[in-house]
């Protein structure tokens, strides 16, 4: 137990010693926050309204939501929100009656453009049992838009749900039950309180600082000493690789719960957040994030050997887990081999389970899905180092 | 001969290959207790795979070793309590001060002397504070063996431990080599240097490509070159048919590109021949050394290669 205190102190001694270790690993997490904050909030603190346009087809005008087409019952869904305490939220506009849809779309469409919109959502004339397809419009780039075509199509797929239901799938009773347990959550989401850029950032630097400890800071150190041959002179003492381990872990998860600590107490003085992070599953949740990392960590010292080589593949590990994830800003909207790549990445569902269950907003990954794809990832991970990692730099004659 | 009792380590039958490589090729010795071991060997002879098995640090693919008259199969955790290392690379740990290590390495065993005592056995008192990464490469060294110390341990292995430090610093480290074997330590070392191995050592071990091929007393393995006296002279560029005609009157011959020594027992005849070989060949003597024979005369002798080669 001793020799465990005395590892995890060295590690931390170093850490307080040296400024370089005290900027990158405690202070930069609160300046990347910052600037974060600033460049997407565009100011401290500023709540979070999407403005979206809603272009309805010409005959739904005559449409009662009893005919369940879409036009009816989105109508309906928009003037229960402008309603409730989810206004706040959103600021819909539509086209006046002796507009065109065309005339109205175009017209929005300029005004998206130079972001004044964040999403046009473009309702078909269909109607059961062929509903057509609604297009949904974003702003290439803008992360509020991105947030606000997620939380548009979470909508649209309870209002699928209600056409199923209207198809005779489910009866008229669960139906009303379904429809008000959904609005129910939405106002827990949005009534109680709004969010702001900054509490939409607050989960993601966590996440991001427990990516660089687990991989950046904790690969560092034990490939160094592992190239340098101080880990080979520990273990020609009785001290044993499990109580290194335990040691450097300790300090890895002081570190961690430090950062936590200190971004949440900078967030809520400068930005004034209001996030309950102490509450015992998000705090569960974090220690699953965290030993994701680690593990991910371990398994970049098992497949990669020299020092100098570990500093490259972690660094080009870490930096696009972080950015193809939503850790900074919302990557939904992207395709190809780069979708490819935020859907296969863990830090996406960890950082989407984070904010969902801080109801920062609702996560567009299913619970399972944000706790199965990191523990995949895990799994496979301590697996790859159980086969491949060694304390030793290598052989040796 | 030495009985079991009076012996630290015996192995018999030591081997350790990597892929198709035998680093150690079943290999014996023993250690006596309270000696100075020395094993001797080029890069690559299998010296640090050897010096490892016996720190715990490698396991054999096969062979028995015998720690202090117990059997055992590997050097472990229990074995570990009664060695101390120092190993060929010593790096540091950043921003960690004297004492803060010394205490840190005590924390991994059982039993540890006080840190003040290691302190002034490896005469860094003053420096305890120090960050040893601040600390001159002597004083990194004298730390490090005060870290091998700290277990009081009954063998010391010590992996080249001068290398790389200015002639005082090595003098200082021998003082400390020997006065830690008048406190009964055994000591096993490895060096490159033959100086310090003939002052230092009670026995040696030469190896050359995982085998042992010689072993004896410093004296007993000059003694056995069956020459008295070496001649070194520079080469300067000497090349056939004059070099021929040397190798003709000194059938021992040793020769790199810098420089030639020629192993002759009878000065009083040898020295007149090589002079008049010189006026011959119009050869200049530069550099001309006469001196005993050493361990590097019998390394070269036995391998053909110098230590650094």
């Amino acid at each position: 137990m001793l020799a465990i205190k005395n590892i995890f102190l060295k590690h931390l001694r170093k850490q307080l010693r040296d400024r370089y270790s005290i900027f990158w690993n405690l202070a930069f997490p609160l300046v990347l926050l910052t600037i974060l904050a600033l460049i997407f909030g565009g100011q401290t603190g500023q709540d979070i309204s999407f403005d979206i346009s809603i272009v309805m087809p010409e005959t739904s005008q005559e449409i009662s939501a009893s005919d369940f087409a879409y036009a009816g019952i989105i109508d309906e869904v928009i003037n229960n929100i402008e309603g409730s305490e989810d206004s706040r939220w959103f600021q819909f506009y539509q086209q006046k009656s002796d507009q065109s849809a065309e005339e109205f779309f175009s017209q929005e469409k300029n005004l998206l453009e130079a972001g004044d919109r964040h999403l046009i959502l473009k309702i078909p004339e269909g109607s059961l049992p062929d509903p057509g397809l609604i297009a949904i419009y974003r702003r290439p780039g803008s992360q509020l838009s991105n947030i606000a075509a997620d939380v548009m199509t979470g909508i649209i797929s309870e209002i699928n749900r209600e056409i199923n239901i209207a198809e005779g799938n489910v009866s008229r009773d669960q139906l009303l039950t379904t429809t008000s347990r959904q609005i129910d959550i939405t106002a827990a989401n949005g009534a109680e309180r709004s969010f702001s850029v900054t509490e939409y950032l607050v989960p993601g630097i966590i996440l991001f600082t427990f990516l660089i400890s687990g991989v950046e800071i904790l690969v560092g150190r034990i490939s160094s000493m592992r190239s340098r041959g101080i880990l080979k002179r520990y273990f020609a003492t009785p001290l044993k690789p499990i109580q290194y381990f335990a040691g450097i872990l300790s300090f890895i998860i002081v570190l961690s719960a430090v950062q936590v600590l200190l971004i949440y107490s900078w967030s809520s003085f400068i930005f004034d957040i209001s996030l309950n992070i102490f509450n015992l599953n998000f705090i569960l949740y974090m220690i699953f994030a965290l030993i994701v990392s680690v593990s991910l960590g371990f398994m970049v010292l098992s497949l990669v050997k020299s020092r100098e080589s570990v500093g490259v593949v972690t660094n080009a590990l870490t930096y696009p887990m972080a950015f193809l994830s939503g850790i900074f800003f919302e990557v939904s909207g992207l395709t190809g081999i780069l979708g490819l790549i935020v859907a296969l990445n863990p830090m996406t569902y960890l950082v989407n389970g984070m904010r969902d269950m801080l109801g920062i907003y609702p996560s567009p990954t299913s619970e399972l899905l944000n706790l199965a794809v990191p523990l995949i990832w895990m799994a496979g991970s301590i697996a790859i180092s159980l086969m491949k990692f060694s304390w030793n730099p290598g052989s040796e004659s | 001969m030495s009985s079991s009792t009076d012996r630290a380590i015996q192995i018999e039958g030591l081997m350790k290959s990597y892929g198709s490589l035998k680093a150690v090729d079943r290999i014996s010795f023993y250690v006596k207790k309270g000696q100075i071991f020395t094993l001797l060997g080029p890069n690559g002879a299998g010296k640090t795979t050897t010096v490892e098995i016996l720190e715990g640090l490698k396991e054999a693919d096969a062979g028995r070793i015998e720690f202090f008259g117990r059997k055992v199969d590997r050097i472990a955790g229990k074995e570990k309590e009664d060695i101390g290392v120092l190993l060929q690379k010593n790096s540091y740990i950043e921003k960690v001060k004297v004492k803060e290590m010394i205490k840190m390495f005590s924390s991994f065993y059982k039993k540890s002397l006080p840190v003040h005592e290691i302190l002034e056995k490896v005469a860094l008192k003053d420096k305890e504070n120090s960050y040893v990464e601040n600390l001159s490469g002597g004083q990194q060294q004298r730390l490090s063996i005060g870290l091998a110390l700290i277990n009081d341990p009954k063998i010391l292995y010590l992996d080249e431990p001068t290398t790389g430090l200015d002639p005082q610093a090595r003098r200082n480290l021998w003082d400390l080599i020997e006065a830690l074997k008048s406190d009964g330590k055994t000591i096993f070392l490895t060096t490159h240097y033959m100086d310090e191995a003939e002052k230092l050592s009670d026995y040696v071990y030469i190896m050359d490509q995982g085998r042992i091929i010689a072993d004896g007393t410093p004296e007993e393995l000059i003694d056995n070159l069956g020459q008295e006296n070496v001649i070194d002279f520079a080469r300067n560029g000497l090349e056939d048919p004059e070099f021929s005609r040397l190798k003709e009157l000194y059938p021992r011959i040793k020769s790199n590109p810098e420089e030639i020594s020629v192993y002759v027992q009878d000065l009083s005849t040898a020295l007149p021949d090589l002079i008049n070989w010189a006026e011959t060949a119009d050869f200049k003597l530069d550099n001309l050394k006469i001196r005993r024979p050493n361990l590097e005369d019998v390394f070269l002798e036995l391998t053909g290669k110098g230590l650094r080669d």
